[in-house]
């Protein structure tokens, strides 16, 4: 998993646009490991406009620190819990998504 | 700078509404005149607190359209858009027009209507709130947000799922006093925990609701209020903070700095502490943002918030009732109007108005009023005269 780190604000960015959405500070490549927790996570049913439900949002703590906003994948063993080990799984039409492992 | 006071206060009942846009702004803006015995050419600005008309209705540039059905005629209108807090915002704006001397008569309304829009369609509109390059687009809704809030505030101070609900329980047994709420009726504590699930752990009971609706209040310097209602309420203390929109951003998701800073602002210019606020009308967009709310302003510490509504004292005839006007939770909440709509219940109540929902002897009153998922927040600590 390759991530791109705001200077300016430390916002992480998955994708190498060059400026920062946000502040337009520079990107710096950092590598990562892909591996993070679920620091909390809601299963949506009642979701944005043309999104099917249900669906899991997770705020995934970054082993390399920092945190982004997240779909958790589907998985056998039901709900998960905040601190339960994830990895990055790609990128979708609906950004990020991780899965437990 | 110079004592603001509140002579006048409007409102239109909050649900679903035939009236337009404009037309509901209008209403309440007439009523509040009329409550202030002032005729519409003597108010010299107008400031409008509306988060989203056009998404909506398809009507942007609503300030100078509610001022011209107000019969205002060529004052300077302005409209604030601070999310949930625009109202909050206007009367901010308000105060401070006045309070430097610029102007004698300020009008501040609130406005939204919301319920002509589908409720998918209403949520993607509401995200709009906050940071949409890394939150609406995957799929987050406000809901979604509060969600991760209250699952992280359960983990990190124990807070439990029942006390989460009593504050619909509380809000919804205010609410049915208020002939002006949305939704005049109980909800019991089971049906809040079976309700059907929003975003987990809120369920549809820990949602505010989607709603039509508007309020205003007359402003003038608190040296001539009495010569214009026998029952002027002073403006202690106008304050107001921001911070990152983002939950990714954000250090801590249990508290939101915005508040922390804005309440203890409030509390400073006001020269008043904690104990020293008799009622509140706090920012119940979802029952979670209550708890962490009053945590926030220091009514409780962290992570005791929950006890406020579970034991009781946040309820009418406890130490310190919180949103006795049902809050956003039962009265309602057109975006833009809440602000506005919460100055209208303290004002009723330090008067001595409030009818079947009275504090007895209310003389301190405090509104909390949040944009987003925190990154906006307006606090204003109101005073009844002596």
């Amino acid at each position: 998993m390759e991530t791109f780190v705001c200077a300016g604000c430390g916002r992480i960015y998955l994708e190498n646009s060059q400026r920062c959405g946000h502040c337009g500070g520079d990107l710096e490549e950092r590598p990562a490991s892909g591996r993070g927790i679920v620091y909390s996570f809601s299963s949506v049913h009642m979701g944005a406009r043309g999104m099917p439900t249900p669906y899991l949002l997770a705020l995934v703590e970054l082993e390399e620190g920092g945190r982004i906003l997240a779909r958790l994948a589907d998985n056998d063993e039901g709900e998960p819990s905040i601190g339960d080990k994830v990895v990055f799984s790609g990128l979708s039409d609906t950004g990020p998504v991780f899965r437990l492992f | 700078m110079r004592g603001v006071s509140i002579i006048g206060v409007g409102i239109t009942p909050f649900g679903v509404r035939a009236e337009s846009l404009v037309a509901l702004g209008a209403i309440a803006c007439k009523d509040a005149l009329e409550d202030a015995g002032l005729a519409p050419g003597r108010i010299e600005a107008f400031f409008l607190g509306n988060f989203a008309g056009h998404a909506f209705t398809g009507q942007n540039h609503v300030a100078p359209m509610v001022a011209h059905a107000a019969g205002l005629g060529a004052v300077p209108c302005t409209r604030l858009e601070g999310a949930c807090a625009s109202g909050g915002l206007a009367l901010r704006q308000g105060v401070l027009a006045v309070a430097s001397g610029q102007v004698d008569f300020a009008l501040i309304a609130g406005v939204e209507k919301m319920t002509s829009a589908e409720t998918d369609e209403t949520a993607s509109i509401l995200a709009a709130a906050g940071d949409v390059a890394v939150e609406a687009s995957v799929g987050s809704t406000f809901p979604a947000l509060f969600g991760l809030i209250a699952r992280r505030h359960m983990h990190e101070h124990g807070t439990t799922r029942e006390e989460i609900a009593h504050v619909a329980v509380k809000n919804h047994a205010h609410g049915r006093l208020n002939p002006n709420a949305h939704m005049q009726k109980d909800v019991t504590l089971p049906q809040v925990l079976d309700a059907r699930p929003v975003a987990e752990p809120l369920g549809l009971f820990d949602c505010s609701l989607i709603s039509d609706g508007a309020a205003a209040v007359v402003l003038c310097p608190s040296e001539t209020a009495s010569a214009h209602h026998e029952k002027p309420v002073e403006v202690l203390a106008s304050a107001q903070a921001s911070d990152s929109p983002a939950l990714s951003d954000k250090r801590d998701i249990t508290s939101f700095y915005a508040t922390q800073k804005a309440g203890e602002e409030a509390f400073s210019r006001a020269g008043l502490s904690r104990e020293d606020v008799d009622l509140a009308e706090i920012h119940d967009c979802f029952t979670m943002a209550e708890i962490i709310a009053l945590e926030d302003l220091g009514f409780f510490a962290k992570g005791e918030g929950g006890r406020g509504a579970l034991e009781g004292m946040t309820k009418l005839g406890g130490a310190m009732p919180v949103n006795t006007s049902g809050g956003l939770k039962s009265k309602g909440h057109p975006v833009g109007a809440t602000g506005v709509a919460q100055i209208h219940e303290l004002t009723l109540q330090l008067r001595g108005e409030a009818g079947a929902r009275q504090v007895p002897g209310a003389g301190v009153g405090l509104a909390h009023n949040l944009g987003g998922s925190g990154a906006t927040c307006a606090v204003h600590i109101l005073g009844a005269t002596a």
